[in-house]
């Protein structure tokens, strides 16, 4: 597989002889046929309350973390091949949801964080606190001795750039929770080699998904500014704010920023697209001046043309929205998958050696449509976010039916463990975006999601 | 000036109501256009674009057990008409055009060829649009002046939909606006808007049944300031605001809430 942990497997679609393996499984496991049916049938689940969605998923995310052994998160349940061993990239990113879940469970009052029921490890918020902690040292354990994080799913000895950073994340929750230096040393050992690496001009390309820039890295300017904060070192802030000043020349007029896709064609899954948003609009809480001002600008834009897009893709103008289209291109019209292969516009390279095996797809703009579950979860996020920053309640209001969207393919009861509490990569199943797979992020998204909206929704309640 | 009328089905009390009101005011419309789609057309429409799941989840959401919306807009359009003393407010839309020997067509849409055939064939100055389409080029272009549609909100301000509990949900004036359609939504000329005061009592659907007699009122007013001037009563709409659009319950619970609480307050004075 490719070089990159999420990013790798989050571009590919199942090769003939794994759908086979899928169609297989499928056959005899009912738990399958049925996510498959009720998907192809457009049937969605009964909505629940917030607090059982979030319940389910957080359940969901600690089977995924039991189910490894080693205190890092299962990169996910695929219908073809199961349950996947631990990725580093995104149990980095995961322990900040179980800091965030299980302070909620010690604070709640609105009966939204109590623990997981089927989790028997779940007495209370301290459990969630334990299991972040086992997170967090099981990616110390795993940190390479140059201070980068470790590549693709299982423990790989080449380290990616935006691997490294969604850690760092995580181990600055745990050192602001927790105070233990141990945290902050690996995360500025991390961002040492960060900042090492980088080219002159602010991007990264070595060590990066596919030997090529991408805009998404916003992701990895986030934790070394919030780094930077904690131990002014200035290399680290230096390395934060170089890179917001590549990404921001990056942006067209359209307000569609260029690289934000996993390769190099002109397209990019929401998944990514939110994935910069959320990375600039973080940044800019560590910025000043007009470099903080431009990133807000350009994330504003963003959630504005997505918000249109967004609401104004209906049948009936009084009616619900459609799904989000899964992806996009540069002129913001919505992507199918899989019409030409893309390895050949690879950028030869370290990276590129390891992914030479997978292969990569270029968009086709009348492919079958489909939403990526874990963008819409994400961009629900920033949307929440934004509102906070500009006050545009039309924010609140899309995030409100994205999320009521994602938690209506999520299966609360299924018998299968793989399936109740998951939050797919793609609706339908077959989708171009982690086909007939449940990955770890776009529950961890979901549950964060949710766990805002109920912030935001409670201060606007207090408010009414 | 030659009128015509869009509603948007037969039996729309708000429709029946501004027709009796014309009516009454002597403007015998030219010819009345529905554009209702049958409930099956738009069952299999839905099934066919997203799917049988979806097509179930809108008949359920449709469905209104209650009645309160639908019994309040009639409950305050009776006493309008019984103010205004409109006679047959309350009846089907095709029966009083039969009476009278106006033109009525039923369309699949305001937007069909028919529909625009008919419009056209009429020779009309005036549409008056009681039904909350999208109009394309064909349509905007058969009348001569241009065709009127009434918006529950202050606009610029406040345009696309749901904007009665946009205004309240932002702490803004709530009224009504009449002003032209124009291919960029809500954003032709306006003619005549007005604010409406929140009373003792009022709830969210007493407000939006109000605003709907408010509507009645202003579109003829609207009628009688462009007979009198086409123009010289028109200022741009296209003014700074922003498009909002269907609000998610449970922001519509907090404007709810809003409303009774402002309501309280009134009675409580």
């Amino acid at each position: 597989m490719s070089s990159d942990h999420a990013e790798p497997r989050k571009d590919v679609r199942p090769a003939g002889g794994t759908r086979l393996r899928a169609i297989g499984r499928m056959a005899v496991r009912s738990s399958h046929q049925w996510v498959v049916l009720r998907d192809a049938l457009g049937l969605r689940e009964r909505k629940a309350a917030d607090a059982e969605h979030l319940r389910a998923a957080m359940a969901w995310l600690c089977r995924a973390q039991d189910i490894s052994g080693c205190g890092g998160v299962s990169a996910g349940y695929y219908l073809a091949s199961g349950w996947l061993p631990p990725y580093p990239e995104t149990t980095g990113y995961i322990i900040e949801t179980f800091l965030r879940y299980g302070a909620g469970t010690a604070h709640d009052t609105r009966g939204l964080a109590s623990p997981a029921r089927d989790t028997p490890a779940a007495t209370g918020g301290g459990r969630y606190i334990d299991r972040a902690v086992r997170m967090g040292d099981w990616e110390c354990e795993i940190q390479l001795p140059d201070g980068g994080v470790r590549g693709q799913i299982g423990v790989n000895d080449y380290p990616i750039v935006f691997n490294t950073g969604q850690v760092m994340l995580g181990w600055l929750a745990l050192h602001r929770h927790t105070g233990e230096q141990r945290y902050l040393d690996a995360a500025a050992r991390a961002g040492d080699w960060l900042a090492k690496i980088q080219e002159p001009d602010g991007r990264w390309v070595r060590h990066s998904h596919n030997g090529i820039p991408h805009a998404y890295h916003a992701r990895v300017a986030w934790p070394l500014l919030e780094l930077a904060a904690v131990t002014h070192d200035a290399r680290h802030a230096d390395a934060g704010e170089r890179f917001t000043a590549w990404v921001l020349r990056q942006v067209r007029s359209n307000g569609w920023i260029g690289h934000m896709g996993f390769v190099a064609e002109p397209w990019a899954y929401t998944h990514t697209i939110a994935y910069t948003m959320r990375g600039l609009l973080e940044s800019s809480a560590f910025l000043e001046g007009d470099l903080q001002r431009e990133a807000r600008r350009v994330v504003t834009t963003m959630a504005e043309k997505l918000l249109m897009l967004f609401e104004l893709a209906k049948d009936d103008p009084r009616g619900r929205p459609r799904d989000l289209p899964g992806a996009f291109d540069e002129d913001w019209r919505p992507v199918g998958t899989k019409a030409t292969c893309c390895c050949s516009s690879d950028t030869s390279g370290h990276a590129h050696q390891q992914v030479d095996s997978v292969r990569h797809h270029g968009p086709r703009h009348h492919g079958p449509r489909y939403t990526c579950l874990t963008g819409d979860a994400q961009l629900a996020i920033v949307w929440l976010k934004l509102y906070r920053l500009t006050g545009d309640a039309r924010l609140v209001n899309a995030a409100l039916k994205l999320i009521d969207q994602v938690k209506s393919t999520q299966r609360l009861g299924s018998r299968h463990p793989g399936i109740r509490g998951a939050v797919a990569g793609s609706y339908p199943l077959w989708g171009g975006y982690e086909r007939f797979g449940y990955p770890n992020w776009a529950a961890k998204f979901l549950a964060d999601a949710i766990m805002l909206q109920e912030q935001v929704m409670g201060e606007l309640e207090g408010f009414a | 000036m030659k009128l015509g009328l869009i509603v948007p089905s037969d039996d729309n009390p708000y429709a029946s109501t501004l027709l009796a009101a014309l009516l009454a005011a002597g403007d015998r419309p030219a010819g009345v256009l529905c554009s209702h789609r049958s409930a099956l057309s738009r069952a299999i429409a839905c099934a066919r674009t997203q799917g049988i799941g979806a097509m179930l989840r809108r008949i359920r959401s449709r469905y209104d057990p209650t009645g309160t919306v639908k019994d309040e807009v009639r409950r305050c359009l009776a006493r309008f008409a019984s103010d205004q003393k409109l006679a047959n407010w309350n009846r089907r839309i095709s029966a009083t055009c039969r009476q009278l020997g106006i033109p009525y067509l039923r369309a699949a849409g305001v937007n069909d060829p028919a529909a625009v055939a008919f419009a056209q064939g009429l020779d009309l100055d005036l549409l008056l649009s009681t039904a909350g389409d999208i109009y394309r080029a064909g349509m905007l272009a058969a009348p001569q002046i241009g065709i009127l549609n009434a918006h529950m909100a202050l606009l610029p301000e406040f345009r696309g939909m749901n904007v009665l509990e946009w205004s309240v949900f932002c702490g803004r004036p709530i009224g009504v606006t009449v002003h032209f359609v124009a291919p960029k939504i809500d954003a032709g000329d306006i003619v005549v808007a007005r604010e409406l005061l929140i009373k003792p009592g009022d709830t969210l659907a007493t407000l939006r049944a109000r605003s709907l007699t408010l509507n009645v009122t202003l579109m003829l007013e609207a009628v009688r300031l462009l007979r009198a001037d086409a123009t010289g009563c028109r200022r741009p709409g296209d003014g700074p605001g922003r498009q909002y659009f269907v609000m998610h319950h449970r922001l519509r619970a907090i404007v709810e809430r809003r409303v009774q609480r402002l309501a309280g307050s009134y009675s409580a004075r």
